[in-house]
């Protein structure tokens, strides 16, 4: 298992070098002055201007020799400073990632404890009302786009709170601005913000994660090594939790790894929907003013997300599957 | 005293009588198994022999209450006088694998990937038996190294990959024999194994019957296999027994005429230089819609009209008993050569 471990780390560390040129290239092969080109121009004098801007900006120096001082720094722990409003870009990522980090946890460990629950019991007692059921609605939320199941999510919020005399839901932020409460009162205004926004999520996710353990059970319980497991007489129950959902949980674990970017576009939306001040409107807001630092940044911190997610993936797969530690 | 066990070693361990399990299918009803009968006494050892789709393993896997939910059954199955068929779920998984265990076809797919062969054998003693997690895996080395595992102290850690075939096959013999059952039940134990490998397990299944002296059950379509260890045997064909008796009375004067195409199609060394093997012509029939009277009619070398309309009931020829209406013939024949 140690060298499983080791292996995979050292693969992960290559792949995040690559994370790196990425991030620096989508970016970078951009003109980020291309307006002011045009406008300065058209203009006497222009030219120079130009010159200046660029050589100010660093883009008069090639592309590799950019990249490589643009990594040394990221080494330092500086990725620059936002050309909008002079923040570092790390103290930036921080704030944003820890708004971000909470939705995407608490939506990942539902959806992917709902969905294995979820799942098993429909495969165990296949085409009973509970299967047909969850069927029809892992459809039916699978199908929604995020933003519009945001949207229905946050009007019937609202309803739900008018009828009810009280705010329990949340609609606006991913807390209540100048809240002065104490540590459980804290606590108790994040819940009720982050209840809607996750259940978005957590229901797109859910939708996806019950059917594929769904047949990833069914295809288990027919196998050869749960005939064996009746033969010997261990009782049902046990069969399932013992022999079957084991190996049930493998494409699982698979499909979670391969799914969270997936999920963390959905957490964009989501955001931008409940007007969160996470990773989303971040990279909205450094998209719209040209801010090449934080568009970098934000880049190869998703990056490393999923590098990081894949890893414990992989880790997690090798714990479960003995054939996979081995390999 | 000596009376007593006589008559104790008369009643079969298992008794299968009129056995019929249709599958419905899309196509119709699947009549897998159409009538079969038969006995298994201690420490006997039973084959049942035939070709694929003839209902072998749908009979043994009725015995043990693990065929599909949409299986109908009918007929009696009965372990020691106690009706299998009408047990519940509970009193069903406390007679399987202690009084009647199994070996499957393929030990590739039939161990649990991700469990180590040892806990695998140790889960079933510790269902059956009420004892601590060390006796139950001090068995388990000890089950190993009965089936002839090198080094059990350290292969009871390994997980079924890291065992070849014969190796699994053997772990799961171990497994099967780990609560000393009554009646042992192998459904194709080699078929999947190299050729270098079955005689080996056949040995160690002989062993470890031998062990916990059960009564041992083999289905195969290999011959060899049942000229080894079988005491009897029982031939079926398209779901019904076609012949049954004393295995070396059947493969000296076998009394129907598919016994005689089976053991004429296997390559003997003493027969005369020059002599051809005969395999059998044509195909079983289609269990949706078996032919009227009898079943391997049209591939019979001695049918008359008569075996296209009336099914011939198992009756007694010779020490024997054949499903065929041209038995005595069959029989009488093969004294001559």
């Amino acid at each position: 298992m140690l060298g499983f471990a080791t292996r995979k780390l050292l693969i992960s560390i290559v792949v995040l070098f690559f994370a790196t040129l990425v991030a620096f290239l989508l970016v970078a092969t951009v003109d980020p002055i291309a307006e002011q080109r045009v406008f300065l121009l058209s203009q006497p004098g222009g030219a120079e201007q130009v010159q200046r801007l660029e050589a100010s900006l660093g883009l008069d120096k090639p592309l590799i020799e950019r990249y490589g001082s643009w990594l040394g720094d990221l080494f330092a722990g500086n990725m620059g400073a936002s050309t909008d409003n002079g923040r570092a870009v790390t103290t930036l990522l921080g704030e944003a990632i820890s708004v971000t980090m909470r939705l995407v946890i608490a939506a990942t460990v539902v959806s992917v404890i709902l969905g294995v629950a979820v799942g098993v019991v429909s495969a165990v007692r296949q085409y009973g009302a509970f299967d047909n059921i969850s069927t029809f609605f892992a459809f039916l939320f699978f199908a929604m786009p995020v933003f519009w199941l945001g949207a229905v999510l946050k009007d019937l919020g609202i309803r739900f709170n008018d009828w009810w005399g009280r705010r329990i839901f949340f609609t606006i932020g991913e807390q209540s601005p100048r809240l002065e409460a104490d540590f459980w009162g804290t606590w108790a205004d994040r819940a009720g913000h982050i209840i809607l926004p996750a259940l978005t999520l957590v229901l797109i996710q859910l939708a996806a994660t019950s059917r594929f353990q769904r047949s990833a059970m069914l295809d288990v319980l027919e196998s050869d090594y749960i005939r064996t497991a009746r033969a010997k007489g261990v009782p049902r129950r046990r069969i399932i939790t013992h022999h079957a959902l084991r190996n049930a949980l493998l494409p699982v674990v698979s499909f979670t790894g391969l799914t969270f970017g997936t999920l963390i576009g959905g957490t964009v939306v989501t955001e931008v929907v409940f007007n969160w001040k996470g990773m989303g409107r971040l990279f909205l807001e450094s998209l719209l003013n040209g801010d090449v630092a934080v568009t970098q940044g934000w880049l190869l911190a998703v990056g490393i997300s999923v590098i990081v997610v894949n890893l414990l993936t992989d880790l997690t797969y090798g714990f479960l599957d003995p054939r996979v530690r081995d390999g | 005293m000596t009376g007593q066990t006589s008559s104790r070693a008369e009643i079969p361990v298992l008794s299968v009588r009129d056995l019929e399990v249709t599958f419905p299918t899309p196509d119709g009803d699947v009549q897998a198994v159409r009538s079969v009968g038969w006995d298994v006494y201690e420490g006997e050892v039973l084959a049942i022999a035939g070709e694929s789709g003839s209902g072998k393993s749908v009979s043994v896997m009725a015995a043990m209450g693990l065929l599909p939910a949409t299986a109908q059954v009918s007929g009696s199955i009965a372990y020691r006088g106690r009706d299998v068929l009408a047990m519940s779920d509970k009193d069903l998984e406390r007679l399987r694998g202690s009084s009647i265990s199994m070996v499957f076809q393929d030990p590739m797919t039939s161990l649990n990937p991700v469990m180590a062969v040892g806990a695998q054998i140790a889960e079933g003693v510790r269902i059956h038996q009420r004892v601590n997690s060390r006796t139950a895996r001090s068995k388990a080395v000890e089950l190993l190294d009965l089936v002839g595992i090198p080094n059990p102290s350290q292969r009871v850690d390994s997980y079924p990959h890291e065992l070849s075939g014969g190796m699994r096959q053997r772990a799961m013999i171990a497994m099967a024999i780990a609560n000393d059952p009554d009646l042992l039940i192998a459904d194709e134990p080699t078929t999947a194994l190299d050729v270098t490998i079955q005689a080996q397990v056949i040995d160690v299944l002989e062993r470890a019957r031998e062990a916990t002296g059960s009564a041992l059950v083999i289905i195969t379509h290999d011959l060899g296999v049942v000229a080894r260890i079988a005491h009897r045997i029982l031939v079926m064909y398209a779901g019904r027994a076609a012949e049954t008796g004393i295995a070396d009375g059947v493969f000296e004067r076998p009394s129907h005429p598919y016994t005689a195409g089976l053991l004429g199609s296997i390559p003997r060394l003493d027969a005369p230089k020059g002599t051809r093997l005969m395999p059998i012509e044509g195909a079983p029939p289609s269990m949706l819609a078996p032919p009227p009277g009898c079943a391997f009619a049209p591939r019979c070398p001695r049918a008359t009209p008569l075996c296209s309309q009336e099914i011939p009931e198992l009756r007694p020829i010779g020490n024997q008993e054949s499903a065929c209406h041209h038995g005595e013939d069959q029989y009488n024949e093969a004294e001559d050569v």
